[in-house]
C-alpha cells in the first residue's frame, strides 16, 4: 500500500512536536517497504534544509573518530603490504624463480598475520574448592571441587562443553543454539535451564539432576535418550550400562554450589567420600557395618575437623588425623583421616 | 563547491578531498568527518531520539564511507552519497527501535480508544515518559507480570508457570495495571476539562 508521506508531519516529528497519531503514521512510513524511495526523498528534503543550530553547541564525537582511525590503521598495514608485494610480483613475472620466492615470502609474512586461532578454553576448579564460571554466551555456574570444563573458541556458534567432575549450570536461553554438556558416558542437551551434572572420573555413575526447565540426556553411543523434567535425576551406571530416572528434591543435589554440604540419609561411605572430595582429604574407613550407616546433616563453612567431629556425635566412630607428610619432591601429601568403629570399652 | 578550512592552513576543495579519499588518504577522511559529522549526528538524533544511537549512526556511516573509499565516484555530490548511507542506517535503527518499543505505543493506543486527547495531543514524548513513570510506580510483582505480558509478549500461561502463580492471578494483575493506567491518564483529561470550564466562566 503506497501511502502519501506528509513532509510537515515528518519534520514536526523530528522536532519533537508530534502526537500518538503522528507517531503511528511515521512508524508505518518507515516500516513500509513499498514507499522507500518516497520516504527517502522526503527525508532528503529535510536533510537539505537541515542546518545545525549553532546555539546548541557541538557534540564531542572524538571517540567515534578515534575508533574509526583505529580501524583504518589496522587495515592499512595489511593492505599496503599486500599491494607492495603484488606490484613487485607483476614486475618480476618474467623471471621464473623470483615469483616463487616472493610468493613464499608473501604467504609466510602476510598470511601469518591473520592466523586462524583455534584453541580451547579450560576452567579448572582445584580440589577442595568450588569455582564460579561464566561462559561467553552468558551461561554461568559452579564447578565443584576437583572438576574441570573445556570449550572451544567457536563456542558461540555451537555451544558444547566437555565436563570432567561436577558442575551446576544456569544456561542462557537460545532456541537456535542448544547447549550441550559432554561427559565420558553421556551428553546433556538443553535450551535454557538450570541443572547439575556429576561425572566424576573415579565414579561408576554419572548423574544429571534437573532444577528448572528441560533437558535431554543422550548416551554417548546413542543407546538411549531421556527427557527430564524438574526435580528428576538421571543416573547412568557405566558398569551395568543402564540408567534410571528418579524423582528427587533437586535442591539437595545443588546445595553444594552455595557452599552447603548436604547429606540426606546417605550411607556413611558415601558421606565420607563426599567429605573427602569436598575438603580434599583422604578418608580411610574399612568397617563395612559402619559404611552402611545412614547419615543426615547439612554443613556450611565448617572445617573438615569440625565436620568429622559432628559426624561422630551421632555415628559411633573414632577418628585420627594423620600428620601431613611431605613427598619426595617437597610437596605435601593430602591429609589423611582414619575412621574406626568406636570401641565400647 | 565546498571549501573545508583546516588547521594547518591548507585549503582543499571538497573535490580534492574526495580524490584524496579515493586513494586512501586518512587526512581527507578526517577532514570530511569534521565537515559532516555534526550535521549527521544532529539529524540522526532528531529521528532516533537517542544520543547513543545517533553516535552509532555517525560511526556506521563513516565506517561504510571508508570501507568503500576506493569506489568513490568524482561526479556524485558527497553530501548526497553520505545521505544515502545515512538514510539506510537511520531507517534500520528506527525500525528496530519501533519493534522493541511497540508495546508502549500499543498500550497508549488502547488507552486512547477511550480517551481521545491521548491520540491528538502533540506531546507524544511526554505521554511516553508519563507511561514509563507510571509503570515504574507499580508494585514490583505487578510490574513484572505486566512487562512480561506486554513487553516480552509472554503468554499468561508462561508467566504463571515461570512465577509459580495461577493464570487467574496473572490476568487479575494485568487488569489492575491497566485500570491504574487508565485512571491516571483520565485524571489529566478531567483536570484539563475543569480548567477549560473555569476559563469559560
Amino acid at each position: 500500500m503506497k501511502e502519501q508521506i506528509d513532509y510537515k508531519i515528518l519534520k514536526n516529528f523530528a522536532c519533537g512536536k508530534y502526537s500518538l497519531r503522528d507517531f503511528v503514521l511515521v512508524s508505518r512510513w518507515f516500516e513500509d517497504k513499498n514507499n522507500e524511495t518516497e520516504l527517502k526523498n522526503t527525508i532528503q528534503e529535510h536533510w537539505d534544509e537541515f542546518s545545525e543550530d549553532n546555539s546548541v553547541g557541538t557534540k564531542d564525537l572524538s571517540l567515534v573518530l578515534n575508533q574509526l582511525k583505529q580501524k583504518i590503521a589496522s587495515e592499512k598495514t595489511v593492505v599496503n603490504f599486500r599491494i607492495k608485494i603484488q606490484k613487485f610480483y607483476t614486475k618480476a613475472a618474467a623471471i621464473l624463480l623470483l615469483p616463487l620466492l616472493l610468493y613464499s615470502v608473501y604467504s609466510t609474512f602476510f598470511k601469518s598475520q591473520a592466523p586462524e586461532i583455534y584453541s580451547a578454553v579450560e576452567i579448572v576448579s582445584p580440589h577442595g574448592a568450588r569455582t564460579h564460571f561464566k561462559l561467553p554466551d552468558g551461561t554461568q555456574g559452579w564447578l565443584n571441587s576437583g572438576s574441570s570444563l573445556k570449550y572451544e573458541t567457536s563456542f558461540l556458534k555451537k555451544r558444547n562443553i566437555e565436563l570432567i567432575g561436577e558442575a551446576w549450570f544456569e544456561v542462557t536461553h537460545d532456541d537456535k543454539k542448544p547447549f550441550n554438556v559432554h561427559t565420558k558416558s553421556l551428553d546433556v542437551l538443553d535450551l535454557g535451564t538450570k541443572f547439575n551434572v556429576a561425572a566424576y572420573a573415579d565414579e561408576i555413575v554419572t548423574e544429571v539432576v534437573l532444577q528448572e526447565g528441560k533437558v535431554n540426556v543422550n548416551g554417548n553411543k546413542g543407546q538411549y535418550t531421556v527427557n527430564l523434567v524438574p526435580n528428576e535425576k538421571f543416573t547412568f551406571d557405566r558398569n551395568l550400562q543402564s540408567g534410571t530416572v528418579q524423582k528427587v528434591n533437586a535442591e539437595q543435589f545443588i546445595a553444594w554450589k552455595d557452599g552447603l554440604l548436604v547429606f540426606r540419609n546417605e550411607p556413611l561411605s558415601e558421606v565420607l567420600k563426599r567429605v573427602g572430595r569436598w575438603y580434599n582429604v583422604e578418608i580411610i574407613m574399612d568397617d563395612p557395618d559402619l559404611a552402611a550407616f545412614k547419615y543426615r546433616a547439612t554443613f556450611q563453612e565448617e572445617q573438615v575437623d569440625e565436620v568429622i567431629r559432628l559426624i561422630s556425635l551421632t555415628v559411633p566412630i573414632e577418628y585420627s588425623f594423620d600428620n601431613r607428610e611431605v613427598n619426595v619432591d617437597g610437596i605435601f601429601k593430602k591429609r589423611t583421616i582414619t575412621i574406626r568403629r568406636k570401641s565400647i570399652i | 563547491m565546498v571549501i573545508s578550512s583546516l588547521k594547518n592552513e591548507q585549503f582543499h576543495t571538497e573535490q580534492q578531498l574526495i580524490s584524496l579519499l579515493r586513494s586512501g588518504s586518512q587526512f581527507a577522511f578526517e577532514r570530511l568527518f569534521e565537515s559532516y559529522s555534526q550535521k549527521l549526528y544532529r539529524f540522526s538524533l532528531s529521528y532516533l531520539k537517542s544520543e547513543t544511537e545517533a553516535e552509532e549512526i555517525v560511526q556506521e556511516v563513516f565506517l561504510k564511507i571508508w570501507e568503500n573509499h576506493e569506489s568513490l565516484k568524482n561526479e556524485t555530490s558527497f553530501q548526497s552519497y553520505l545521505f544515502t548511507i545515512a538514510f539506510n542506517a537511520i531507517r534500520k535503527h528506527f525500525n528496530n527501535k519501533s519493534k522493541n518499543e511497540k508495546y508502549r505505543t500499543e498500550i497508549l493506543e488502547f488507552l486512547a480508544s477511550e480517551n481521545s486527547s491521548i491520540e491528538s495531543k502533540p506531546d507524544f514524548e511526554v505521554l511516553i515518559t508519563k507511561l514509563e513513570q507510571l509503570i515504574d510506580q507499580m508494585p514490583d510483582r505487578r510490574k513484572e507480570i505486566f512487562l512480561k505480558r506486554k513487553k516480552e509478549g509472554k503468554s499468561v500461561r508462561e508467566i504463571a508457570t515461570s512465577m509459580y502463580i495461577s493464570p487467574k492471578t496473572v490476568e487479575n494483575q494485568i487488569t489492575e495495571a491497566m485500570h491504574f493506567l487508565k485512571k491516571e491518564f483520565d485524571k489529566d483529561r478531567i483536570s484539563g476539562m475543569i480548567f477549560f470550564s473555569l476559563f469559560l466562566g
